[in-house]
């Protein structure tokens, strides 16, 4: 059983690498994805921790990869990060099933704390 | 209502039929060549007979001798030629209107009957002369008498063998056949002259017909030939199809003819005997019957004549009055409003529906005139039309005018108006046909309203769309920039710190604020285009420091930039800044686009210069997997991209910049693969 990790799934290079740095300094283990698709590809329901999925993103995207990990039995929490102006997604991504929203751009301390709640037993 | 209707329809199918009457009658209007009806055949023929028992009893009488009667030949004769004078006057009377070959050749037997009547009057032994005028000589009278009496029916034998239908009109003009009728007198009066030239002159060569007052024997074979040629013109008038009444009473004439020559010629044996006077006689009344017949027809053709124009004045009464009542009928049900306005503008009359829709009318003579009726700004522009119109200049007019109702409401109004000119062609009146249009106006500025509300919403949602663009490019650096300053923060608050970590997040941090900073750099250009200061500027070392600035700053990156410059390129006109902005954006997208596909092949930008046809030409070529065709007319369109990361504004304000400076900008996917951009720009003067 591999320790609890933080999934972090973003297409924007810069933000994967700042939140990894924020995750990794607060102590919790971190890989990052650049798309849906490449979480998809190592995903296995035994996976602990929880999942950070940008909603902008192109290929399946972040509702898309939400109803992906119901099918595939996922236990993990999600968090779906949204941008402004766009209840839509919001509510389709909390109707496939995201255990926490937030919009950006997101206070680093704000998101470390919803992560932190997540991953907690 | 409909028994009305049907009424009128009767009328109406009557006054037709007897036009139609009419129209046969007035075809066939002259003694000429109206047909003989059955009652006139039957009156002709007891007449035919009548003459034939007379005959039959005069003929075993006629060698009884009566006896000298002085005062009997010019008397008789003198009724004679009047008679045929005034027959032929009234047969060239009908020639007149029908021009006609046929009628031209029965007025000349007549003409000739007349003179030849004369010319016989004259040369009788013993009436003006003991031996006749003209220098008669003993044979004289005799000859002229069956000279006449044989060529009159000729000329009648001449009618008969010209068709009435086929040589009714000759030409059917008038001044090319006026010059018909003194053509025929004049060879008349030459026939006549040369008939008693013949008798008078050349007597003595004559065969001897008179022996004194008695007949010599040869006078038999003159008379029965005579005789001959009125039992030809007879039958040939008999013969004839479609007899008119005119034909008719040259039965009875030629008839009478055939009598007279058979008492007075060929079956008597001397001058004033029985049947010499009877036929003398038969001759003078047949001609008087048929003279008094063709007057008395002549008047009753006339009067069917008079009554034809009553009829037809009736008819046209009727009709003018129907059409009346067409038009009350029109203009009183039509759907439309209707108005007869003087020239000054002054109501005449209106119908029905221009009541309802003009609002009640009381009194038309107490309403304001046309013209006030109008929404001020309007009334102008009317009194225009109207002047427009009497002035000759349009003939109608349709526009759409403001009324002012009774209630102060307004009501839009589509007036097509017509100037109705007298029949000296003065202006009369004016007729306006008018439709109340409100409704479809009110809707007309309904969709214009909304088609306002639609354009500002669009233009809010191209807003809002720009805005949610801008947000996420936003929002994704300054996500980043607080997330790095939040993991700086935990590292050195932990106390176990690494300078060459924290370096990378602070650079990292200030990497993702000056890319916010970009995107409204995008935004301010794209906003602000068309600003700028043009120099003159050499393409070539621009291009050349860009491509050393990038390969500087990514030496250990898997492409390549060739560059293609052609030597001594004229400067172009530009600013120097953007031009370097658009450049730079060109060779990024194809940078980003040939790692995007990563293919196995080489990895090459290529940038070209050329001087094409007076102003320079760049291009960017990359080797990418090329542009999509249905891609390729959208990706300068602001917003547009096929990124999962920037605004979509980089080609579009390129595309601005570069068009800005007078230049073009476009892309070609071409065969090979790959993706060119192609840029203009002028030279600088």
């Amino acid at each position: 059983m591999s320790e609890p990790t933080v999934h972090l799934i973003d297409d924007d290079a810069s933000v994967r690498k700042a939140f990894g740095w924020m995750f990794e300094a607060a102590g919790l283990a971190v890989r990052d994805y650049p798309d849906a698709e490449a979480f998809l590809a190592v995903f296995e329901p035994g996976m602990r921790g929880c999942v950070v999925v940008d909603g902008h993103m192109p290929g399946l995207g972040g509702v898309g990869l939400l109803q992906e990990l119901k099918r595939l039995h996922n236990a993990m929490p999600v968090l779906y990060l949204s941008g402004l102006h766009d209840s839509e997604s919001m509510a389709a991504a909390r109707d496939a099933g995201a255990a926490e929203l937030c919009t950006k751009p997101v206070a680093g301390s704000v998101l470390l704390d919803k992560v932190r709640a997540l991953m907690a037993p | 209502m409909s028994s009305v209707h049907d009424a009128k329809r009767r009328l109406n199918h009557r006054v037709i039929v007897n036009a139609e009457d009419e129209l046969k009658a007035e075809s066939a209007m002259t003694l000429f060549n109206t047909p003989a009806t059955s009652r006139h055949k039957r009156t002709v023929l007891v007449i035919v007979a009548l003459m034939g028992g007379l005959f039959a009893v005069a003929v075993p009488f006629a060698k009884h001798p009566l006896g000298e009667l002085e005062p009997f030949l010019p008397v008789l004769q003198s009724a004679l030629i009047t008679s045929e004078a005034v027959t032929g006057v009234l047969i060239l009377g009908q020639n007149r209107t029908q021009h006609s070959l046929a009628l031209l050749i029965l007025a000349a037997g007549y003409f000739f009957s007349a003179f030849m009547a004369v010319v016989h009057l004259l040369s009788s032994p013993g009436l003006f002369a003991p031996a006749g005028l003209l220098g008669a000589g003993a044979q004289t009278a005799a000859w002229l008498y069956f000279i006449w009496h044989a060529i009159f029916p000729l000329f009648v034998l001449g009618y008969c063998f010209v068709d009435p239908r086929d040589q009714a009109m000759i030409g059917g003009d008038t001044r090319a056949s006026g010059w018909m009728a003194p053509a025929m007198l004049a060879g008349v009066v030459a026939l006549v002259a040369g008939v008693t030239l013949l008798c008078t002159v050349f007597e003595p060569f004559l065969p001897v017909i008179m022996q004194g007052n008695q007949d010599a024997p040869a006078k038999a074979a003159v008379s029965h030939v005579t005789w001959l040629l009125s039992v030809l013109a007879l039958v040939g008038l008999v013969w004839r199809r479609r007899q008119s009444r005119l034909d008719l009473w040259l039965i009875v004439i030629v008839c009478a003819w055939f009598f007279d020559v058979g008492l007075a010629a060929s079956l008597n044996h001397a001058r004033f005997d029985l049947g010499w006077y009877a036929g003398q006689v038969f001759g003078l009344v047949a001609a008087l019957l048929v003279l008094t017949m063709l007057l008395l027809e002549n008047s009753t053709l006339y009067r069917q004549v008079l009554a034809m124009r009553d009829r037809e004045r009736c008819w046209a009464i009727e009709r003018l009055r129907d059409s009346e009542r067409h038009f009350e009928a029109i203009f009183e049900q039509a759907p439309v409003g209707i108005a007869h306005l003087s020239l000054e503008g002054k109501w005449l009359r209106i119908n029905a529906r221009l009541q309802e829709v003009l609002g009640g009318v009381a009194q038309l003579q107490t309403w304001p005139d046309f013209l006030d009726l109008l929404h001020p700004d309007d009334a102008a522009n009317g009194e225009l039309w109207r002047q427009r119109m009497l002035a000759g200049e349009v003939d109608r007019e349709t526009q759409e005018q403001r009324y002012v109702r009774a209630d102060r409401s307004l009501a839009w109004l589509r007036i097509t108006a017509a100037l109705v000119r007298d029949m000296h062609g003065r202006p009369d009146y004016f007729i306006a046909v008018i439709e109340d249009v409100t409704s479809r106006r009110l809707a007309e500025n309904k969709v214009h309203a909304l088609s306002r509300e639609m354009a500002r919403l669009s233009q809010l949602q191209v807003a809002v769309q720009t805005m949610a663009a801008l947000a996420h490019e936003l929002n994704q650096p300054l996500s980043a920039v607080s997330a790095a300053a939040k993991a700086a923060k935990l590292m050195l608050e932990s106390g176990h710190w690494s300078t060459r970590r924290l370096c990378e997040m602070v650079e990292a941090s200030g990497q993702a604020a000056l890319r916010a900073g970009a995107v409204l750099e995008d935004m301010v250009s794209f906003i602000n285009q068309g600003k700028m200061s043009v120099d003159p500027l050499d393409l070539n070392e621009l291009v050349t420091t860009l491509v050393d600035s990038y390969r500087h700053h990514h030496a250990a990156t898997d492409y390549a930039i060739g560059l293609d410059l052609q030597a001594g390129l004229p400067p172009v006109l530009a600013n120097r800044l953007r031009i370097e902005k658009v450049l730079g954006n060109l060779i990024d997208n194809g940078i980003e686009a040939m790692l995007d596909a990563g293919g196995d092949g080489e990895v090459r930008l290529t940038v070209t210069t050329r001087n094409d046809r007076g102003s320079a030409q760049l291009s960017v070529a990359d080797s990418g997997s090329g542009l999509d065709p249905g891609v390729v007319d959208r990706i300068f369109d602001p917003f547009f991209t096929t990124k999962s990361r920037g605004l979509g504004m980089g080609l579009a304000v390129s595309r601005a910049i570069v068009e800005s400076h007078g230049g073009r900008l476009w892309a070609e996917s071409p065969p090979h693969g790959g993706a060119v951009f192609h840029l203009t720009l002028p030279f600088a003067p």
